[in-house]
């Protein structure tokens, strides 16, 4: 039972770092939004039609009884797609090939986080046209699997409205687009329908059926607003995971300005050191064997004075400087073991890898 | 690290209880309620899809498409003993008539006559966003989805064994295998010389890989083969280059895997001329019938289940422009010896070394 909650991230088809670790992480805690929500500026709704009541009911959860309730539907569907397909770009960043959208005139994208990966790379944006144009990564919410990018040349792309996900209900109909198994130049991007089976505030499960290069793609609602980013999967056909388009909403202005943060699941960092709880400083009580800071030699009982020329306060600062980085990076910590100053180089590992 | 683990099971739990409430859902897209909405739409298709077994196994759904006994179906999924159900109840052995492999259909004859004719779409194929229906023998139908990308040439992958040829062009002797290749399972060694494929000669290094290349990843192909004074009968399934490659590094296939999560995908899923793709979910074993719009006129038959997210259609224009050749026997149902498949002419990925 366990193996199929399992959820697999979409790196791309070229990108095979594994990282299969699953469940979905509760991020609200480590997310104290700081700055005030500047959501871009949107179009007023042009897509707010009059729709009968019938048909809304369905689309807001309801299950069609009739033909002539389905016809409403596709006829909703046909309409939008056009718009929904002009919106939905592929994207390459590095290796990693993944989908987005185009949210603002002026090219903003959504995307998935582990498509994006970093601030401020070089991104090749590919129109429904197959144009390619270029652009850059902005900021990362790892945690939640958000990503912002922005094109760099060109304006008045053709760009959707970001609609609400926290007033979704179970049942709601949705539309899934993006780029399965890659950009394919013989085909557009991909349409797929289902419903919402669950959302809160981290996760919308729909579905609607993802696979690898969907990653970033948007989930619409039937008003052609979006309301998720694809995220993840998990084995059975209908564990379709999408990011909540609120969130965005809510860390704009750190997006827009480049931070990134949080780990992606089963990639936070790790030392291998435990603080001592009744120092005022940074001083380190256990150095636990075969981990990155025994490797590279720290002690017990050194000082923690600066990492990356940083100064750290005191163990708790230590900490989320070190939770700051990634696996892999290396850091330049000095110590104070002593009377003696140390400079110890350390690479950070994998937390549970 | 034991901690983490240990943090992360209560998390695990958590999803668990939702994805397990998600397949239980009141709301999703195949619930009971949303498929009887379906009824009236597939109530006339049903009655000319028939379900076909093959030595007892349920294999493929059929479309009649003459009155007179005729059911097509996907060609790659009959075998054996062939045996029709109809939607009266009628259990009737059939005969394999006739047979297109580009499109992978297959013509049966049953021994009835008066049977109710699937009815075309004469408009052009639907749009993208189109509601399907995937009639069975019953009131609901199999399954339903909607038109995802218009139709579009599917092509055929090629198929790899894995091995590196000596450059040589008289003979097709192997320098190398590679590691967990499709060649390694099947017990080729360095220095092996392959002198047929399938009963075909071939000599050098050119003809070895276009050959291989003419069959698909799943095929199983025999090859003769010379190790030293031995001459060997050697059966290869082959693989796709993203395989090979994958195998080699000892890496998982990630994109392959992530496609089998959520069910089975049939074994021929590429190489077509033309298909419509929609996202209904579909069993390999509910490929071969008909698929409708809203009107119940039949828009193309189910070709493949293709992926986790992808299943193909011949469209009913393409699927009509060869029915009388495969009714009147001119399409034969004898597999051909020498498979021309549609291949394009680049393999989309370049291997990292260059296999085969």
């Amino acid at each position: 039972m366990r193996r199929t909650v399992t959820a697999w991230w979409f790196f791309s088809l070229l990108t095979m770092a594994a990282l299969a670790l699953g469940g979905i992480r509760g991020s609200q805690a480590e997310e104290a939004a700081p700055t005030p929500p500047t959501p871009p500026a949107v179009t007023p709704a042009t897509m707010a039609e009059a729709v009968s009541d019938g048909l809304s009911k369905i689309l807001m959860g309801g299950a069609p009884s009739t033909v002539a309730d389905l016809k409403a539907m596709q006829e909703r569907v046909q309409k939008l797609s056009d718009k929904l397909m002009l919106a939905t770009v592929g994207v390459q960043v590095g290796q990693a090939q993944g989908s987005g959208v185009i949210v603002s005139k002026d090219g903003y994208v959504l995307t998935a986080a582990h498509v994006s990966g970093n601030p401020g790379r070089d991104v090749t944006f590919i129109m429904s046209d197959g144009k390619t144009l270029k652009g850059k990564t902005l900021g990362l919410n790892r945690t939640i699997d958000a990503g912002l990018m922005k094109i760099a040349e060109g304006s008045d792309f053709p760009s959707v409205e970001m609609g609400l996900s926290n007033i979704l209900k179970d049942g709601q109909w949705c539309l899934a687009t993006g780029h399965p198994g890659g950009y394919q130049p013989d085909r557009k991007p991909v349409l797929r329908m289902g419903r919402v089976l669950l959302s809160d505030n981290s996760t919308i499960t729909t579905d609607c059926t993802l696979v690898g290069g969907d990653s970033g793609g948007p989930l619409f609602d039937f008003d052609g607003k979006v309301i998720g980013i694809n995220s993840r999967i998990a084995g059975p056909i209908n564990a379709n995971m999408h990011v909540p388009v609120n969130t965005f909403k809510d860390t704009w202005d750190r997006m827009v300005k480049g931070d990134a943060w949080g780990h992606l699941p089963g990639n936070a960092p790790y030392l291998g050191v435990k603080g001592d709880a009744d120092s005022k400083e940074a001083k380190i009580a256990t150095v636990f064997p075969d981990t990155p800071a025994a490797k590279a030699g720290v002690m017990v009982g050194d000082l923690i004075i600066s990492v990356n020329e940083v100064a750290v306060a005191d163990y708790v600062a230590f900490q989320k400087m070190i939770n700051d980085h990634q696996p892999g990076e290396e850091l330049k910590l000095k110590i104070k073991r002593g009377d003696m100053d140390v400079e110890i180089k350390v690479k950070l590992a994998k937390r549970g890898g | 690290m034991k901690m983490m683990r240990l943090a992360l099971v209560p998390a695990l739990f958590a999803a668990l209880l939702s994805i397990t409430g998600a397949v239980s859902a009141q709301a999703d897209r195949s619930h009971n309620r949303v498929l009887a909405a379906f009824r009236d739409v597939v109530s006339e298709s049903s009655k000319s899809t028939v379900q076909i077994t093959c030595d007892g196994q349920k294999s493929a759904l059929g479309a009649i498409v003459d009155a007179n006994g005729f059911i097509l179906t996907k060609a790659s999924e009959i075998k054996g003993k062939i045996e029709c159900q109809l939607h009266d109840g009628r259990k009737l052995e059939a005969q394999l008539v006739g047979r297109e492999p580009n499109m992978d259909l297959a013509m049966l004859k049953v021994d009835a006559k008066d049977l109710p004719v699937i009815s075309w779409r004469e408009a052009d194929a639907p749009p993208v966003g189109s509601w399907l229906a995937t009639p069975g023998l019953h009131k609901d139908p199999v399954a339903i989805g909607v038109v995802s990308v218009s139709a579009r040439k599917i092509s055929a992958p090629f198929g790899y064994m894995g091995v590196m040829p000596e450059d040589d062009e008289a003979v097709a002797r192997i320098a190398s295998v590679s590691r967990g290749s499709a060649a390694e399972k099947a017990g080729l060694l360095a220095k092996d010389v392959i002198t047929k494929i399938n009963g075909k000669e071939v000599k050098g290094r050119k003809q070895l890989v276009d050959t291989i290349h003419g069959y698909q990843p799943g095929e199983t192909v025999e090859l003769i083969v010379q190790r030293g004074t031995e001459e060997l009968n050697v059966r290869v399934t082959l693989m796709s280059l993203s395989q090979i490659a994958h195998n080699d590094r000892g890496q998982p296939d990630r994109a392959e895997f992530q496609n089998s999560l959520g069910g089975a995908l049939s074994d021929r899923r590429a190489g077509f001329p033309l298909a419509i793709q929609h996202d209904t979910v579909l069993r390999p074993s509910e490929c071969g019938g008909p698929l409708v719009d809203l009107d119940g006129k039949v828009i193309g038959i189910n070709i493949a289940r293709a992926g986790r997210v992808e299943s193909y259609a011949i469209p009913a224009a393409t699927v009509k422009s060869i029915l009388a050749d495969l009714i009147s026997g001119k399409l034969s149902p004898m597999p051909t010896a020498e498979k021309v498949a549609d291949k394009p002419a680049i393999p989309t990925a370049e291997p990292e070394k260059k296999v085969q």
